[in-house]
């Protein structure tokens, strides 16, 4: 709860600097719980903070308050398109990458900020790798200052209080603690973005919330206890400056892969730990309706 | 096949577990309205002015097709078709929006592919300035509090302890409505041949019952791709929006607990959403006459 409230206030910060100073926190979590119910408050179901829409909750009014105040954007009409891709490789096949000639990573940092020509080579180049695995990935368009969402998701279900009483009709023939209440996670693909374009400069503010999640399987909690699910996530929440154009990469070694549990593989994990580098990839174009107009109408005189 | 079998055996379910599904194809718009529309589609309809105003109408009255589509392909099909010269379709934003004669050669080349698959289509006419929502979709009713009840028997050893089971029906359900679901605004400005969609379509899934309590509380299990944006569109042209899943859609974790993963990223996610602005049918029907 404390992280909730605490990514909350952090939230809200940035959204009070509208973007004012360069204030980078990203976050990368592998192999949380779901038991952890902070992670359930930052992303669950409904859990997006006011500060982003808020209100997806509901199933009949699923995402209906936070996407109530329409406001057209700035004078000149602007939209932009985002991407974020979460991926993963064996960090030595990232060692032998080369982007333009030169090493992907150097002794320093890895290279941060890309062309599109260089963010097609990187790809291109991870894709030749056997070990490469894309996570996950989302691009979605939307005009300059909306809240928008785009998530391809999993809604599991599973119990969340019991109780008292002790139930002893049932598929297992053991007594159990009747599951009284139930609680919903979505796992998948999850990306919240909203931009902050200034008219006439090619610089966009963006606030991003981007996750991948998976449900890597069921522990067994004993005692007459319902199984509990437990959840992987990667997590990315970021307030950046990019050009227009350009893609933004960040890289971290989880302590696993991606897909791989401590609570459930305890075996494995001591050779695998580290052995796996994720490779973040955030782009923004901002997109000339011009063009769009000219596209159109080329289209129709063909 | 694998869908047919999966609806019948999630109706099988819910009758033998008491629990109500309804299919259901509903169109709400602001040519047809429905009177219960806050009943059937929740608060949300309310947040974008309803039925009620049309203080966003034009001068010129107009009305607006758009259409979304949900289309799932093999990453390894959609990289072939991106690294062709002058691809419709890109990893670096160049073509977000195609016009529609690009949107049809990019459904073309997509179709090709035998791993090609439409996971949900919608499309509906609107007044501009009004809200609109087509949904095809299945009412999935199911529980979400058990109440217990005393047995007769008590367990030898210990006899403060009192064995419950389940005497009647659970004690509340919940909702969720499964299928394809586009809920949009379309805004056409007066000055320009450009549409201002609020856009939300959903489409959504039921993959199975999974017991979660071992004792047959079973809960249902969702696959849902959402997409929740605000856009600029000119007339007849095509945003594009692409991903990657982590698994395909129509496969669930939660119901194959065992299984170990697969190579994540292996099918790829596109979202089509496209808009027209329609001639009024009154300048229509001179045209024919002339």
């Amino acid at each position: 709860m404390k992280r909730a409230e605490s990514i909350f206030i952090a939230l809200g910060l940035l959204l009070l600097t509208s973007f004012g100073g360069v204030l980078i926190s990203s976050l990368i979590v592998a192999g949380t719980s779901a038991q952890d119910d902070s992670e359930t408050e930052e992303f669950g179901e409904g859990g997006f903070p006011d500060e982003f829409g808020g209100g997806f909750e509901g199933e009949s009014g699923r995402f209906g308050d936070g996407f109530g105040t329409f406001t057209l954007g700035p004078s000149e009409p602007q939209q932009v398109w985002c991407e974020a891709i979460y991926t993963q490789i064996d960090t030595a096949e990232l060692d032998d990458i080369r982007i333009g000639g030169e090493p992907f990573v150097t002794p320093v940092s890895e290279r941060t900020l890309l062309t599109p020509v260089e963010k097609l080579e990187l790809l291109h180049e991870l894709k030749l790798r056997s070990s490469f695995e894309i996570i996950g990935a989302a691009s979605v368009v939307s005009i300059d200052g909306q809240c928008q969402l785009v998530q391809m998701v999993e809604e599991i279900r599973y119990p969340y209080t019991h109780d008292g009483a002790l139930v002893s009709n049932g598929a297992s023939g053991r007594p159990h603690y009747l599951a009284d209440d139930f609680e919903c996670r979505d796992t998948g693909i999850r990306l919240n973005w909203t931009t902050n374009c200034e008219p006439g400069h090619d610089v966009i503010g963006m606030l991003v919330l981007f996750e991948a999640s998976r449900l890597a399987g069921w522990l067994d909690m004993g005692s007459g206890i319902a199984d509990q699910p437990l959840m992987l996530s990667w997590n990315e929440m970021t307030d950046l400056y990019i050009r227009d154009g350009m893609t933004l990469v960040m890289t971290g070694i989880p302590l696993t892969g991606f897909g791989r549990s401590l609570a459930l593989d305890t075996d494995q994990i001591p050779e695998s730990m580290g052995s796996k580098t994720a490779v973040i990839l955030i782009s923004a174009r901002i997109l000339a309706l011009s063009d769009a107009g000219h596209k159109a109408e080329e289209g129709i005189e063909e | 096949m694998k869908r047919i079998k999966l609806i019948s055996s999630a109706l099988a379910l819910m009758l033998a577990g008491s629990v109500g599904g309804i299919m259901a194809w509903n169109l709400v718009t602001a040519t047809g309205r429905a009177q219960d529309a806050d009943d059937v589609f929740g608060e949300g309809f309310d947040d974008f002015g309803g039925f009620g105003g049309q203080e966003n109408e034009p001068e010129e009255p107009c009305q607006v097709w758009c259409e979304v589509m949900f289309i799932q392909i093999d990453t390894a099909d959609l990289d072939e078709i991106m690294a062709r010269d002058g691809a419709l379709i890109t990893s670096t934003g160049e073509k977000a929006i195609l016009t529609a004669q690009e949107k049809s050669e990019l459904l073309r080349l997509l179709k090709q592919r035998q791993s090609f698959e439409f996971i949900g289509t919608a499309s509906v006419i609107s007044v501009s300035g009004q809200q609109a929502l087509v949904q095809m979709v299945e009412e999935i009713r199911y529980p979400t509090e058990y109440d217990a009840v005393p047995l007769e028997e008590t367990v030898p050893q210990d006899e403060d302890v009192v064995l419950y089971g389940y005497g009647g029906p659970p004690g509340m359900f919940d909702e969720r409505e499964a299928g394809t679901r586009l809920n949009v605004t379309p805004t056409v400005s007066s000055k320009e041949d450009l549409i201002t969609l609020v856009i939300l379509p959903e489409a959504s899934r039921l993959v199975g019952w999974r017991n979660v309590g071992g004792m047959g509380e079973d809960q249902p299990t969702f696959l849902a791709w959402n997409v929740v944006t605000t856009i600029y569109l000119r007339d007849a042209t095509t945003c594009v929006m692409t991903g990657a899943l982590t698994n395909p859609f129509g496969e669930s974790a939660a119901m194959n607990p065992g299984k170990p993963p697969d190579k994540m990223g292996k099918k790829s996610a596109i979202t089509l959403v496209s808009a027209r602005i329609l001639g009024l049918p009154a300048n229509r029907a001179e045209e024919d006459a002339e």
